[in-house]
């Protein structure tokens, strides 16, 4: 899912304070913004998806790019508040969430369905592997944009995207 | 496997663009997996309302867009223009104002800053060229206005052979003036070239002036351009030696200057100073022909002690000079008496 061709139209008047254009924009990119967050935040990927999304809007009027750098933008900044959150649970402690927590966050079966799926790869995968691979795969992100958002080369990138792949079939092969 | 192969199938994998049922058996699972996770489901609509006009209020609190970088920048050109054009301005100003301090600034600039009000100190000799044809050109030749001083701040000197007769006019310093005096202070003889020569290339008539008023009462003696014009082929042979030539009686005719004198040290515009100096080459013409022992305030010269105007000051240093140069000045007082 994306804007397409009008995404230019629609970024600027997101920057003149557009609410509809706001709303295209948060119903393209919301859905793998929250998805990425629980799969890496738990019970906070409400909360840093709420201020991943402030910080967007703040900054919104110094974005200049196409479809695919804003994109690569905002898990940037989800990326970067996560990392936030990360070090304030460390200070102030907090219970990991569990299945059944990840479950009750909304109901319908689709959304467990894909939360499984994606608790599935985190689990999996090494934790660099893992984010690779959602950032490919649920945020919808080119390797150029993984490498930026992940401070890599996206020719490191692609090897790790390869080696992930490989070490799910293998896992998966060996479940059946 | 070919690893290349491997690439592009992961990359349509991962993106997507093949489904499971096409992948590699070994990849199907995995593939499978892939598609489930990119099946996000939609943001719950309340929460997605509530996060739409939050963000909505966050814009409108923050700068507006493409807007500010562009008035930024016609400010910036702005205050760099208007900067642009102080620092010019008194760059102008500047290079001005040293230009008349160090006394390079060209003559007709010097006039127009003088007709606006600016004085114009020109520290360096305003050398006022008349130049007396001799008695067969009847005709005066024409004047210049004002003469340029050459390099060596020294004017045009009076020199026999050239049978020119010229005022050096100095506007502060009035070294060319110390020149002129010499000039006609030295007896027509063989040494007068050269010592009016050697005054011209010495400085000393600026350091003797330098703080000199502008209260000289002087004496001026003209000697009359057909005198001197008669002693040039000694001079050229630079016997200096012959003391015998005397002044001619009309070359001893004393005149005293009008109040001021026309060796005032006060910086004069140079149409005053030309206006003067025609004045005073009037009067030399005219005291040429007119020896007039009962005119007032004369010094009677005798033929071997000749003065020019001189300032009170600098005339003790100047007399020690032509003493030096074996020249006899005389023990004229400062009052013009012997």
């Amino acid at each position: 899912m994306s804007v397409g061709e009008q995404f230019d139209e629609v970024l600027a008047a997101a920057q003149l304070g557009e609410d509809w254009a706001v709303a295209v924009l948060f119903r393209d990119l919301g859905p793998p913004v929250q998805a990425y967050l629980r799969a890496r935040a738990g019970a906070d990927a409400e909360d840093v998806a709420s201020q991943t999304w402030l910080e967007v809007a703040r900054g919104l009027h110094r974005f200049e790019g196409d479809e695919s750098g804003f994109r690569g933008w905002v898990f940037t900044i989800a990326k970067r508040r996560l990392a936030n959150e990360r070090r304030r649970r460390t200070r102030r402690p907090t219970e990991l969430l569990g299945d059944d927590d990840l479950a009750s966050w909304d109901d319908p079966g689709t959304r467990i369905e894909s939360d499984d799926a994606v608790r599935r790869i985190t689990s999996l995968l090494p934790e660099d592997l893992a984010e690779i691979v959602l950032l490919r795969v649920v945020a919808g992100l080119p390797v150029e944009e993984v490498a930026q958002v992940t401070g890599r080369r996206a020719g490191t990138v692609r090897v790790m995207q390869h080696r992930a792949l490989k070490r799910l079939a293998a896992v998966l092969e060996a479940e059946v | 496997m070919d690893k290349n192969h491997d690439d592009q199938l992961i990359e349509r994998l991962l993106d997507g663009r093949l489904p499971a049922d096409d992948a590699p058996p070994d990849l199907a699972s995995a593939v499978r997996l892939l598609d489930a996770a990119r099946a996000t489901p939609p943001v719950d609509p309340v929460v997605g309302r509530a996060t739409v006009a939050a963000m909505v209020a966050a814009i409108a609190a923050g700068p507006q867009p493409r807007r500010t970088p562009h008035r930024s920048r016609h400010l910036v050109a702005r205050v760099l223009s208007t900067k642009a054009a102080v620092a010019a301005a008194v760059l102008a100003i500047s290079a001005t104002g040293a230009a008349a301090a160090t006394g390079s600034l060209s003559h007709p600039v010097s006039v127009v800053l003088q007709n606006v009000g600016i004085h114009v100190d020109e520290e360096r000799p305003t050398t006022t060229t008349t130049s007396t044809l001799p008695p067969a050109a009847s005709a005066p030749a024409p004047r210049p206005p004002v003469g340029r001083a050459g390099p060596s701040g020294v004017g045009a000197v009076a020199h026999p052979t050239s049978s020119t007769s010229s005022t050096s006019t100095t506007a502060h310093d009035n070294h060319g003036d110390e020149v002129s005096g010499v000039a006609h202070d030295t007896r027509p003889g063989p040494c007068h070239g050269r010592t009016v020569s050697d005054e011209a290339r010495s400085d000393d008539g600026r350091r003797s002036h330098e703080s000199t008023t502008s209260t000289s009462t002087s004496t001026s003696t003209t000697v009359p351009t057909t005198s001197t014009s008669t002693t040039a082929p000694e001079e050229q042979q630079g016997s200096c030696t012959a003391p015998g030539a005397t002044a001619t009686p009309t070359s001893s005719t004393s005149t005293t200057d009008d109040d001021k004198g026309t060796t005032s040290n006060k910086p004069l515009h140079d149409g005053r100073r030309t206006s003067r100096t025609r004045e005073r080459d009037s009067r030399r013409t005219t005291t040429t022909t007119t020896v007039a022992p009962s005119s007032t305030t004369s010094t009677t010269v005798t033929p071997t002690s000749i003065r020019t105007s001189t300032s009170a000051r600098g005339r003790g240093g100047r007399d020690d000079r032509l003493r030096g140069k074996g020249v006899d000045v005389g023990d004229i007082g400062d009052d013009g008496s012997p």
